[in-house]
């Protein structure tokens, strides 16, 4: 039944010593767990003794680990706990973030196990750093930003379907993590996966967007460390900071474009900018109203200063996009990665994996798992009884 | 708990059942709770359902419409008497079998099969791949929800409307849609009105 041909030697006693190590316990505290010498442990953990079934039940058991998640074929991404902790001696939240660090970790793993089962490969093309050198980094951020636009083909509009183009086009990983609220995001290169981004699930859409663009410059051109990145920057911060910060703005709003769309709605409103135009403006390109204001000053087509008058005039941008009806529609954000949420939902359809597998691959329970793969194979047709029509994959394969 | 016909009951309250026992994955677990009826099912086909521990832990919750806002009902296990349902947990000569099938899908159902097999129980599952995983060891067929249903319905003669609800509930509450491939297929849908 189980191809063991395929089974990477030792990733079953990598795997046991990660999880031992993300359970906080020492090799003599596991050891006097399951009732073994600590020597006996240490050399399960590496692989010159195997496991025993019992043995593996009962570490499956102290480490609060599926057993069958600890006998995957592959052994854990590690790189990526390991990255961030190199970049956490520096950050005060370091309690906070490694809970979010260990999430990621484990959404990684669970994609890398997907991509095996489903023998298939991440999209996107692997794309070399781009060193920025000792270019300024707000003109390094632009430049890059708008060379990136050209190699998507998006042009200098607003870009609406922001994730996908990151997830599908570029081959970026994205996740939804709950994060600390001082930290918009982060980003981390794991050489099996690529580039894997993590944004704060509790900030707002366009915060988010925001956070991911800036991610992405991190991607470009710094790669080799992992990065942490606090909703407020500090005084002076640094140059890779900058530069993944112009790039954002750039990427998200182009010269070109914004200045155009300016212009055109300005003449629509008898030459005057009113809080209504950059709320109009901000709305289209999906962006705060802060970041676009901040924005229109760089690019000067605003006095400096504007953002500064309208927050101590009490401006408040929500109420006036509700008032204008230019709301964002928060719709319920999905925490996975489309593709990793597809790829899951097609293996379940080919009966490659049960339903409490596709359950813990989404991160919910049972019933979640259904309504999940309900939605994800609904057509926009409706039964006869005027509920939505699913397309059965599971059906249609035969 | 739904209409029913007591007096069609095969066994009434208080006769002894036979020691008769149904190994229930996650899943059709779930779906049995969903009716609210368990406990009348297990006592009219006279048998007792068993879950292995780890699937017990899998089966989270139904989801309930109450004042327009859809909540997570947790599905109580334990709120059933041993009679209805039992959770059992797997001895040391089961862990080779359950290890084993732990490489291939996920530890609940490991387990249960682990015991199917070992034990000698009747299995209920739908999943597709669990099913896979007992044809290849030569198990007998496992049963599926709508063969539970069908045969309780059968038994106490429930009429259309009371089936209708029941079978409904599991729709909604456990958003459970049979494959087009169950033998019961046609008759959930002839009763639920979809098509």
């Amino acid at each position: 039944m189980t191809n063991h041909a395929n089974l990477e030697p030792n990733a079953l006693a990598s795997r046991l010593r990660a999880a031992r190590e993300s359970s906080g316990l020492t090799q003599a505290q596991a050891a006097i767990e399951l009732g073994v010498s600590r020597p006996l442990l240490i050399a399960i953990e590496k692989g010159t003794r195997a496991a025993t079934p019992e043995e593996l039940v009962k570490l499956a058991e102290i480490y609060g680990k599926p057993v069958s998640e600890l006998q995957r074929s592959s052994p854990p991404p590690i790189a990526i706990g390991a990255r961030f902790r190199a970049a956490l001696a520096s950050a005060t939240e370091a309690d906070d973030l490694s809970e979010a660090i260990g999430r990621l970790e484990n959404q990684a793993d669970n994609y890398l196990d997907l991509l095996r089962r489903a023998r298939s490969e991440a999209p996107g093309r692997y794309l070399p750093a781009r060193g920025i050198g000792h270019l300024d980094p707000w003109q390094a951020g632009e430049d890059l930003a708008t060379e990136e636009r050209n190699r998507l083909g998006i042009g200098d509009g607003p870009i609406r379907p922001l994730r996908d183009v990151l997830e599908i086009e570029v081959g970026l990983r994205v996740f939804l993590l709950p994060l600390p609220r001082s930290v918009a995001g982060v980003f981390v290169y794991a050489d099996e996966l690529g580039g894997c981004i993590g944004v704060n699930i509790s900030h707002p859409a366009e915060r988010r967007r925001w956070t991911m663009a800036h991610e992405y410059a991190h991607y470009l051109a710094t790669r080799d460390r992992a990065e942490i990145t606090p909703v407020t920057q500090r005084r002076q911060p640094p140059e890779s900071e900058r530069f993944a910060d112009a790039f954002a703005a750039n990427f998200l709003m182009p010269r070109s474009g914004l200045s155009r769309r300016f212009h055109e709605l300005k003449r629509s409103k008898d030459g005057k900018v009113t809080p209504a135009l950059l709320v109009q403006l901000a709305h289209a390109y999906e962006v705060s109203v802060q970041a676009l204001t901040l924005r229109l000053e760089d690019l000067r087509l605003i006095p400096s200063g504007t953002w500064d008058r309208l927050r101590d005039n009490d401006f408040q941008p929500r109420a006036a996009a509700r008032l204008l009806g230019l709301e964002l529609s928060e719709q319920a954000a999905a925490a996975l990665p489309l593709h990793y949420r597809l790829l899951a939902i097609q293996l379940y359809a080919d009966g490659e994996i049960t339903e409490p597998q596709l359950a813990r691959y989404l991160g919910t329970d049972i019933v979640g798992a259904r309504l999940a793969y309900q939605e994800l194979t609904e057509t926009g047709d409706v039964s006869d009884d005027g509920s939505p029509q699913i397309v059965d994959l599971a059906e249609a394969a035969g | 708990m739904g209409h029913h016909r007591s007096s069609t009951s095969p066994k009434q309250r208080g006769d002894p059942l036979p020691h008769s026992l149904i190994l229930l994955d996650a899943c059709v677990a779930i779906n049995l709770a969903a009716t609210d009826q368990l406990p009348h099912i297990a006592q009219t086909a006279s048998v007792t359902f068993t879950l292995a521990r780890q699937a017990a832990a899998e089966v989270g919750y139904l989801r309930d419409l109450i004042d327009g806002e859809v909540t997570l009902t947790p599905i109580d296990l334990g709120s059933y008497d041993d009679a209805t349902l039992e959770v059992t947990i797997l001895t040391p000569a089961e862990y080779p079998l359950y290890v084993d099938l732990a490489r291939t899908v996920d530890d609940g159902e490991a387990a249960t099969i682990a015991v199917a097999a070992t034990r000698g129980i009747t299995l209920a599952t739908d999943d597709r791949k669990a099913r896979r995983v007992c044809a290849e060891l030569h198990l007998t067929e496992p049963m599926r929800t709508l063969g539970i249903l069908h045969s309780y319905a059968d038994t106490v003669g429930l009429q259309h409307a009371q089936l209708r609800n029941l079978l409904v509930k599991i729709r909604d509450r456990a958003s459970f849609q049979p494959a087009r491939s169950d033998p019961d297929h046609k008759w959930w849908q002839e009763i639920v009105g979809d098509h």
